[in-house]
Order: C-alpha cells, then sequence, then structure tokens
C-alpha cells in the first residue's frame, strides 16, 4: 500500500480523513510543526504527504520549506480555503503541491489516485461493508485487556478502556457495537458502568457481555439480574468469546 | 441616466489612475458643495465677502479639475487646490461665518484629509505643517480677538451651517473610503488570478520541461536497452567458453576458447566504452566518494593489464613510492578505469620495451594528498600536431599506420573526461617514435594515513590473500535462478559446479513465485529484464507472497543494464545485492560468501575472518520456568506466539502490580479499602492464571476470599508472601526478556518521530500500534534523562494511561 503522511492539527479530534483513506492506503497522522513534520518524513518515508491548511497560519511556511528539502518531487496535496493556498503560493509554483479546492471524500481520493495512477472509481465505488464490528474492552487489568485485544482483533476493531470514565469517552468518540465489561473494578465497578451506559438513550440498546471473575452463585445471580447479552468467568476462552459476539450479532440481524 | 453615466465613467472609470480618481472624488464634492452654498449664503445673508471668496475657490478648482483630467497637470492642480482651499477659503470662511460657531471645525477637518489623501513626500508634510499653523492660527486668534470674527446672525443659520458642512465633508470622505476599499478588494482579487494563471503556466512550462527530460532519458533508455541486448549473448559466450576452458584437455580447443575470451572481453569493453560516453554527454556520470585501499586498487589494475603484457613480452616496470597513505576517499572504480585506459593504450601502441608505472603522493592542505600517477612506454609516440585530437571522440590517429590496432577510439576520451570530473587532465609528453609519458594528478582526502610500506611485497601478499579464499563448497544450500534465458541459466548453474551447489531454475517470474511456496532456498538469484512480470515485479511480489518459504532469503539482482546508479536503485528496491551480466565468477563467489548462512558453507582452506551475516527471526520456544504450567495457557490461547507475548506483558507489569498491592494493603483498614485490595488481588490472580502460573493465582484466591470475607488477620498473614512469590516470579520470568545490550538511538529526530507516531496512535485508540511503537522506542537507549522519561512513558503506555502518555510525550517534543 502507498504510504500516506496526513499533516494537520489532531489535538483535540482525529482526522476524518484518515478514517476514509486508511481502509486503501497506509496512513499515518501528523502534528503541523515543522520539526516533527521533518523527523517523520525521515523515519516514515511518505510517497505523499496531505495536509489540512486550515490550520495553518503564515508562520506554517516552514512545513512545505522542510517537505521541498526534504525531496522536491514528493507528491503534496493540501485543502483548506483558497486564502490559506495563497498564503503559501510560491510552493505552488514549483508544481510540488496541488490544492484540493472542494475537499471531500470523493474529490481527495481522486486527487491521490491520479498522483498514484491508480483507479479511483473502484475505491469510491466500494461500499465499507466490509468494515470491522467496533468493541469495547472495559478491564482495569491491562495484561488482561491486551489478551483480549489479541484474541478479538483478527475479527473486530478493538478499543481497550481501563476505566469507566474512559469507556464513556469512547463511547461518545466511535460508537461500538458490543461491549465488554469487567465486573470487578476499582472505583466505579461493571454494574456501575452498565447503568452509566444504559442511562444514555444512544447507548443504552448496545450489548454488554459481562466478565467477572468469581464464578459463584450468588455473583452469577447478581451479574444475571442486570440482564446483560451474555456472561464470561475468566479467564475467556477464545473461541467461546468469538461466538458469543457472533451469535449477539445474529439474533441483531434476526430482530 | 446615459449622460450621468458617461460623466461618472469620465471621472470616476476604473480605468483612470487612482489619484486622480480621489483628486476628482474630493474636488467635485467640494465644487458641487460651493455651488449648494452659495443660494443659501445669500438667503442667510451672509456676508458678501464670503460669498465672492467662495465664488473665486469654485472657480480655482473648476479650473484645477479640468487642468487635472484634460491636460494631465494633476499634481499641479493637486498642490493648487490644497493652497487655495487651506490658505485662503478655509481661513477666510472662519473668520466670515462665525468662527468656533459654524461648521468649520467640518471643513478643517475636511482639509487635512485632503492633504493625507493627495499628496505625498515633502509636499505632503509642507502643506500639513502649513495647514496645521493656519487651523491652530485661526483658532488663537479667534480666542484672543473675538472682535475680528463675524458672528452668524442668529441660531438657525449657526445649526444649518453645522449640518451643512458635517454632511459635505462626511459624504465626501465616506465616498473616498469606499472608493478606496472598493480598488483594494478588486487589486487583490486581480492578485489571486494572477496568482492562479501564474501558476497554471509555471506548471505547463514544467511540464514541457519534462517532456524534453523524457526525450533525453529516451535516448539513455535506448542506449541501455542496447547494452543490455549486446551484453546477453555475450554473457552466454563468455559463460560457456569459460566451461570449455575448465573442462576441455584439448590444447587447440582451449587456445581457440582463449581467443574467444579475448575477443568478448574486448567487446564487453567496447560496449561500456558506449555506455560510459553517453554517460558522460547525458550527464549522468557522476564521481561517487568512498573509501577505498590504495594496495587494492593497485591489484585490481595491474591484474588487468600484467596478464596482456606478459602476452605481448613487455616488461611491466612499477615504481610505487612507499609513503602514499592507504586508505583513501574518492571514486576508485573511475581511477581504476582511467588507470587501466591509459596503460591499455601503452601496450597497444608498444611493440617492444617496457612499460613503467610510477605512482607518488605528497601532503598538500590538511587531510588531502596529490596523488600523482604516470605511464611512461618504449612505443610508437604520438606526433605534436596529433596530441591536442588524441581527445576527440572516435578519433584514431594515423589510421594507416595503426589500421591493425582494435578499439573505437573512445578510451583517451573517457579518460580525459573523467579526469576533469575529478579537477585533473591528461599531460602527454611524447617523442615520436621513441615513446609517450601519460601522467595525471588527483586530489584525494585521507582516510588512513599510514604509508603503503614496500608495494611488491604488499602485492604479493595480497595476491595470495586472494587466492586462498576463492574456493568453497556448499552441498547442503539450494539455490534459485530466475532468467527468461535458458542459455544464461545453463552459464550460471555451470559456474557454480564446482561448489556442488542445489541449483533450481524458473524461466520467469510466475515460475519463480510458484517454486518459493513449495520449498525454501537459501539464495534466490532474480533477473531484471524478463518478459511478462519483470525482477522487480517478481520481488515485490515475493514480499506479499502467501505461503512464501524464502521471506528472508537473500535475493540477488541480476542485470546487464550498467547504467549510472543501477546499483543504489537495487538495493533501495529491498535487493540484498546486485550483479552485472556477464557474471564474473570471482564476484559471484564472494556475492555467496556474503549472504550463505555459514554453516551451509564448506572451505577448502577455512577462511576465519569472513562473518556471514545472520539475520533469522527467533522461533518463539517456552522455555521451562519454575511454577508456570504453560499447557495450562495454552488451553486458552491458540497459539504459543500469544502467550509468550501475554507472559511478557505479565513479567513487565509484575512490578507495577507489587507496588499497587503494598499501596492497598498498606490503607487496608476502612471498609473500601478492604474491598479495593480484593479487587487488586484479584487482577493478580486471573493475570497469573492466565499465564499458567497456577500456584501463585491459588495464592492470590486465597488472599482474595480472606479480603472477601473481611479476614483482615489472615491477609496480613498472607500478603508478604504473595509480594514474596510475585518477586521470585519476576525473578523466575527473566527469562523471557532478552536483555541484549539496546543499541543507543543518537538520532533524536527519530525518537521525534517515534513519539509523534506514539501520539497519533494513542489518539485514534490504537492500542496495538502504541504498544508496538513504544516496544521499538523502549529498544533503544538513552541518554539518562531522556531514558527517565521515556521509562515513565512506558509504564503509562503499558497501563493504558492515555492522558498522562500524551502529557509526557508533549514535554519530550518540546
Amino acid at each position: 500500500m502507498r504510504k500516506i503522511l496526513i499533516v494537520g492539527d489532531f489535538t483535540n479530534e482525529a482526522s476524518e480523513v484518515n478514517s476514509y483513506l486508511s481502509s486503501n492506503f497506509h496512513t499515518q497522522l501528523c502534528t503541523n510543526s515543522a520539526k516533527i513534520v521533518k523527523s517523520m518524513l525521515k523515519l516514515y518515508i511518505p510517497d505523499m504527504v496531505l495536509m489540512d491548511i486550515d490550520s495553518f497560519d503564515h508562520l506554517h511556511a516552514d512545513v512545505f520549506e522542510t517537505i521541498q528539502e526534504y525531496d522536491p518531487h514528493l507528491p503534496v496535496l493540501t485543502y483548506g480555503r483558497e486564502k490559506k493556498k495563497q498564503l503559501f503560493i510560491s510552493y505552488y509554483y514549483t508544481g510540488q503541491c496541488k490544492h484540493i479546492a472542494q475537499p471531500n471524500r470523493e474529490t481527495i481520493i481522486r486527487e491521490i489516485c491520479k498522483e498514484f495512477n491508480m483507479n479511483a472509481d473502484v475505491i469510491i465505488n466500494t461500499v465499507e461493508e466490509t468494515e470491522k464490528r467496533h468493541v469495547i474492552v472495559v478491564d482495569d487489568n491491562p495484561v488482561l485487556l491486551r489478551n483480549m485485544r489479541n484474541m478479538l482483533q483478527d475479527k473486530y476493531r478493538v478499543t481497550l478502556a481501563t476505566s469507566a470514565a474512559q469507556c464513556m469517552k469512547t463511547l461518545g468518540q466511535d460508537k461500538p457495537d458490543l461491549i465488554i465489561l469487567d465486573y470487578e473494578m476499582p472505583v466505579v465497578d461493571g454494574k456501575q458502568t452498565l447503568e452509566m451506559i444504559r442511562a444514555e438513550s444512544d447507548y443504552k440498546d448496545i450489548p454488554v457481555i459481562f466478565l467477572t471473575g468469581i464464578a459463584d452463585k450468588e455473583h452469577v445471580d447478581a451479574v444475571l439480574d442486570l440482564k446483560p447479552a451474555g456472561y464470561f468467568v475468566k479467564p475467556p476462552m477464545q473461541t467461546k468469546i468469538i461466538n458469543a459476539i457472533e451469535n449477539i450479532f445474529l439474533k441483531q440481524v434476526e430482530q | 441616466m446615459g449622460k450621468f453615466k458617461e460623466l461618472n465613467r469620465q471621472f470616476f472609470g476604473s480605468d483612470l489612475p487612482t489619484e486622480l480618481v480621489l483628486f476628482n472624488i474630493i474636488t467635485i464634492t467640494g465644487f458641487i458643495g460651493a455651488v449648494i452654498t452659495i443660494p443659501f449664503n445669500v438667503i442667510n445673508g451672509s456676508s458678501i465677502l464670503l460669498t465672492v471668496v467662495i465664488v473665486v475657490a469654485a472657480v480655482i478648482d473648476a479650473i484645477c479639475i479640468y487642468m487635472a483630467n484634460r491636460k494631465n497637470r494633476l499634481k499641479n492642480s493637486t498642490i493648487a487646490v490644497c493652497f487655495v482651499v487651506s490658505i485662503a477659503l478655509f481661513p477666510l470662511m472662519f473668520f466670515v461665518t462665525g468662527g468656533i460657531n459654524s461648521g468649520m471645525s467640518c471643513w478643517f477637518c475636511m482639509g487635512i484629509v485632503f492633504i493625507f489623501m493627495l499628496l505625498d513626500g515633502m509636499d505632503f508634510l509642507f502643506m500639513l505643517l502649513t495647514d496645521i499653523a493656519i487651523i491652530v492660527g485661526c483658532y488663537i486668534i479667534a480666542y484672543i480677538h473675538p472682535e475680528y470674527v463675524i458672528e452668524l446672525p442668529n441660531p438657525e443659520s449657526i445649526y444649518f451651517d453645522v449640518v451643512q458642512a458635517l454632511l459635505v465633508s462626511g459624504f465626501a470622505i465616506g465616498f473616498i473610503v469606499k472608493f478606496q476599499k472598493s480598488v483594494y478588494s478588486k487589486l487583490y482579487k486581480q492578485a489571486s488570478i494572477n496568482n492562479d494563471d501564474l501558476l497554471e503556466k509555471t506548471l505547463q512550462a514544467k511540464k514541457a520541461q519534462k517532456q524534453a527530460q523524457s526525450a533525453t532519458e529516451a535516448k539513455s533508455n535506448f542506449l541501455a536497452n542496447m547494452s543490455h541486448e549486446i551484453r546477453t549473448p555475450i554473457n552466454t559466450i563468455m559463460g560457456m567458453d569459460e566451461m570449455i576452458l575448465r573442462e576441455t584437455s584439448e590444447k587447440v580447443v582451449e587456445e581457440y576458447a582463449l581467443d574467444i575470451k579475448t575477443a568478448s572481453q574486448n567487446l564487453l569493453s567496447l560496449i561500456n566504452d558506449i555506455l560510459d560516453i553517453t554517460k558522460i554527454e547525458s550527464g549522468k556520470m557522476g564521481i561517487v566518494k568512498g573509501e577505498y585501499a590504495f594496495m587494492s586498487l593497485m591489484h585490481d589494475v595491474l591484474n588487468n593489464v600484467t596478464l596482456r603484457a606478459k602476452e605481448k613480452n613487455l616488461e611491466v616496470r612499477l615504481n610505487i613510492a612507499n609513503d602514499i597513505p592507504c586508505n583513501m576517499l574518492g571514486d576508485d572504480i573511475r581511477i581504476k578505469q582511467i588507470l587501466t585506459n591509459i596503460i591499455t593504450n601503452a601496450l597497444k601502441y608498444t611493440h617492444e620495451g617496457y612499460i613503467e608505472i610510477s605512482a607518488s603522493s605528497h601532503k598538500t592542505i590538511e587531510n588531502f594528498v596529490d596523488l600523482s600517477f604516470s605511464v611512461k612506454d618504449t612505443g610508437i609516440g604520438i606526433k605534436e600536431e596529433d596530441i591536442k585530437r588524441m581527445f576527440d571522440s572516435f578519433e584514431r590517429l594515423e589510421v594507416s599506420r595503426n589500421r591493425n590496432i582494435e578499439g573505437a577510439g573512445l578510451g583517451m576520451t573517457i579518460t580525459q573526461n573523467l579526469l576533469k570530473m575529478m579537477g585533473s587532465t591528461l599531460n602527454v609528453e611524447s617523442v615520436y617514435g621513441e615513446g609517450s609519458t601519460f601522467s595525471f594528478s588527483i586530489s584525494q582526502e585521507v582516510a588512513d594515513p599510514e604509508p603503503i610500506g614496500d608495494f611488491q611485497q604488499k602485492l604479493n601478499q595480497l595476491t595470495s590473500n586472494y587466492e586462498y579464499s576463492t574456493s568453497f563448497e556448499a552441498p547442503n544450500a539450494h539455490f534459485l535462478i530466475v532468467d527468461d534465458n535458458a542459455m544464461n541459466r545453463k552459464v550460471f548453474v555451470a559456474l557454480l559446479k564446482e561448489a556442488r551447489v542445489n541449483i533450481d531454475e524458473a524461466s520467469g517470474g510466475e515460475e519463480c513465485l510458484d517454486k518459493i511456496t513449495k520449498q525454501h532456498y537459501d539464495m534466490i538469484f532474480l533477473d531484471h529484464m524478463m518478459p511478462g512480470m519483470d525482477g522487480v515485479e517478481t520481488f515485490k511480489a515475493m514480499a506479499s507472497l502467501e505461503g512464501n518459504k524464502c521471506l528472508g532469503t537473500p535475493v540477488i539482482a541480476l542485470t546487464a543494464n550498467a547504467i549510472a546508479g543501477a546499483k543504489e536503485r537495487y538495493l533501495t528496491i529491498g535487493f540484498h545485492g546486485f550483479l552485472s551480466k556477464p557474471v564474473v565468477p570471482a564476484q559471484l563467489e564472494k556475492m555467496i560468501r556474503d549472504f550463505l548462512p555459514e554453516d551451509l558453507l564448506e572451505y577448502h582452506e577455512a577462511d576465519a575472518k569472513d562473518e556471514a551475516r545472520k539475520n533469522r527471526i527467533k522461533k518463539v520456544e517456552l522455555p521451562e520456568v519454575e511454577g508456570i504450567d504453560w499447557d495450562y495457557a495454552l488451553l486458552h490461547f491458540p497459539d504459543s506466539n500469544m502467550v509468550y507475548q501475554t507472559a511478557v506483558d505479565f513479567y513487565e507489569s509484575i512490578g507495577y502490580e507489587i507496588e499497587e498491592l503494598q499501596r492497598y494493603y498498606d490503607e487496608l483498614g476502612s471498609d473500601s479499602s478492604l474491598e479495593d485490595y480484593r479487587i487488586k488481588v484479584h487482577g493478580v490472580k486471573s493475570m497469573a492464571n492466565t499465564i499458567g502460573a497456577t500456584a501463585l493465582g491459588g495464592l492470590a484466591k486465597m488472599c482474595e476470599y480472606a479480603a472477601r470475607d473481611g479476614l483482615v488477620e489472615r491477609i496480613k498473614a498472607l500478603n508478604p508472601i504473595l509480594i514474596e512469590e510475585l518477586l521470585a516470579m519476576k525473578e523466575r520470568l527473566n527469562v523471557l526478556s532478552s536483555e541484549v545490550e539496546k543499541p543507543k538511538l543518537e538520532d533524536m529526530d527519530e525518537l521525534f518521530a517515534l513519539l509523534e507516531m506514539l501520539k497519533m496512535a494513542i489518539i485514534v485508540n490504537q492500542s496495538e500500534q502504541s504498544d508496538q511503537i513504544m516496544k521499538q522506542i523502549a529498544s533503544y537507549s538513552y541518554d539518562d534523562e531522556i531514558q527517565a522519561k521515556v521509562d515513565k512513558l512506558n509504564i503509562s503506555i503499558v497501563n493504558f494511561e492515555a492522558d498522562e502518555a500524551l502529557e509526557i510525550i508533549e514535554e519530550m517534543q518540546k
């Protein structure tokens, strides 16, 4: 896959552009500081640089300068307001930079494909059905989290959270199709977390699977009272847990 | 309406100069103002004097408008208007129409604005100061001598005068600002359009330039292809001839074969010469600096020429200075080429006698020496008038006398050009009929100043070294040769016959891909130019091929396309090495010795110096660790790789877990802390069980139950044991972390980039990616200060503390 370095201001949110490019290109995000861009170019060796110049001011001319110094033939695509382009117009004269006037998924992909001599229609017309479903795993134990990620990541897009707070934050950024929740956690436990999730009307229908380390009847009943979509005793086994998740998704489709 | 438009165009049209339009706005507004004022003044009953002054001013104003628009006297008119208005009209109006109790403040203000708008430079400064003096003067006089001021007759006139002055001056200034703004925005738009035009034109020019370039490239590509086409058959000829020489026992056949060898070598060098000359002409020839050993350079040169000298029965005398530095920086390949050219030339034109090769060096500045070579022969010599012509391409001297001497007449041109590139030139001294001396001197940087010492002795030593290490066998090695030309493959196989290597052949890229999924090969030789899938495409396909059994196998590119920079290009694509065709047996053997794993090689003469490069991926094996039942762990994981990884994670987090556990333990007392302790110890239990440390898990379980049942005394008894056991487990798991000494990362740019990648991975919630990048960062060692931060960062990444990690990165990136 071709490597694209995406330069912009990502301090607050990840780029939307990245999400629709990453399925067809190898992408790497990068903060719009000349120093960082310089080091990144050296290490990542991209085939193209894509820049969101809306966040640029005249000081960011060094970013252009850096790229030109690094390789004057490296294609650079920019998108953002016309005014910003006029600010850096001299870099467009060399033919290195091209500007995308109306950036959206289609125009950006088309311009990139033009640079790489690829067929843009194929990429644009693929409906992203193949996208993996998103699963959030919440557990206070990092080793178990990584373990879960290793088991699930082939089939699902896995996001990890070490606490209820992180879980809620991730929930807001990227709505999951399923949540796997540890029952025993410090500060806010699994039960409380579930209540927090169910309290939001947007999230109340997301299926939740519980993981618990304790297998006695009392506990199991307490967990089952919460009506989770599934329930497992630790340590979980890969085949079983994937089966359970698949069943839940199947049922959803049938409904 | 039409007339109005016409007037508008004439005075304010966009094609008029900006200054003129500004002037017109101001003066015409003033004129209209004056015309309106006159009847009102009459009605108001103000003094006749004022009316007269206004009439005079209006007339002057009108004249100025006429002069500026029709007679092109803008500047004079401007100054005149400013003068009349600020020196005569306004002061008079001030005293006649009521002084401070009138609209004069507005008029004065407008006067100042006029000056700012219309004048520049010294005129501006002068007028402004004059105006200020007059205005201030007027007010001071009016203050001291109020009797000089003729008051307006009644309050209505005062109000009327103020409003009228306010409106007229306000409108005038408003118009001016509007006009300026429209001029500015027009200019901005025009600039944008111009920029875009320029952009398009620049790009078009670039395109044209590219086309021109590609035409030149087409020419050199054609030559490169031609050279390929010619080299391929020569390859076969030379290879097969080599086999004849090795295998024949008949003297006559051997002689024939030797003749073929000489002829094909000549043909090859001719093609090389043509390639070089095209490279020089297209500017593609460059001098590539590298460190070289003077001895090995001379060895190679002499190797090439002594054989031919022997054949012609010529003596080669060597006169090499002892104090030449042993290692220098320069383009050794080109120096070799220059020397070989000069010496073979001398050999060609010398029929009897000797050839003397001398070399010496003397120190110039700092680290540089002038390295001088001279080649003296006892040949036929060159006429004085012919020396200059010698350096022209395809020029051969005295064709009739020398017609039986082979050559295309390129050698000297190439030599001279190469020397020019190195900042030197070839000197020729010759006595016709007696012999010639060719000499040159190049500046070289010294890499190792140690002198070479006695040349002849060193040379003998070097020669014997060469002979030592050439022969080896590799009966257990499997090679794959991919070439569409069956003859080439045959030659290749034959060359390695003595090494007893097992060689499979593939006639194209597809067959090669098929073969490597079936069997592992120790080395693959891949021809570049093949029909269908070429070598580079095949190489790229190999990297992504499913079921490839040859990942990590060294792949050597074979090519007849020896144009400038070819080697670098192959190496950047990812090939391990590069051999130019026709394959030289010595180079092939060197390549094999460099890349074939040591255990597959068997030397006839052991060569301890040779170090094979091993670059194999360690296979995951789970080491025996006391207290860990890997089989139990494998119940929960699909493969041992994951178990290994989890165990490493566990090992790395034990320290942190112990700390946490101790913290909760120390806080024991209140109810909630007991629950926290239970959850922590529960976590330790499940982690331990996951990797199969069941005994440890059991101990943690006892603690957990004690906490659940509120048995603090029991926890106090058990917890120290648990911590002890955890420490012991950490000690035992030590085998997992391969504590090799970490290389130090000197290049802070790389750390910077890695940190940035980590930051982005955290922002997009890619935990696996962030783990991997963190591992990469941690695989280096750093200066103490940075190391401490890296360690801190590592802990926060291991524990998924995103905000802390981002903070540390931010700090490190400053």
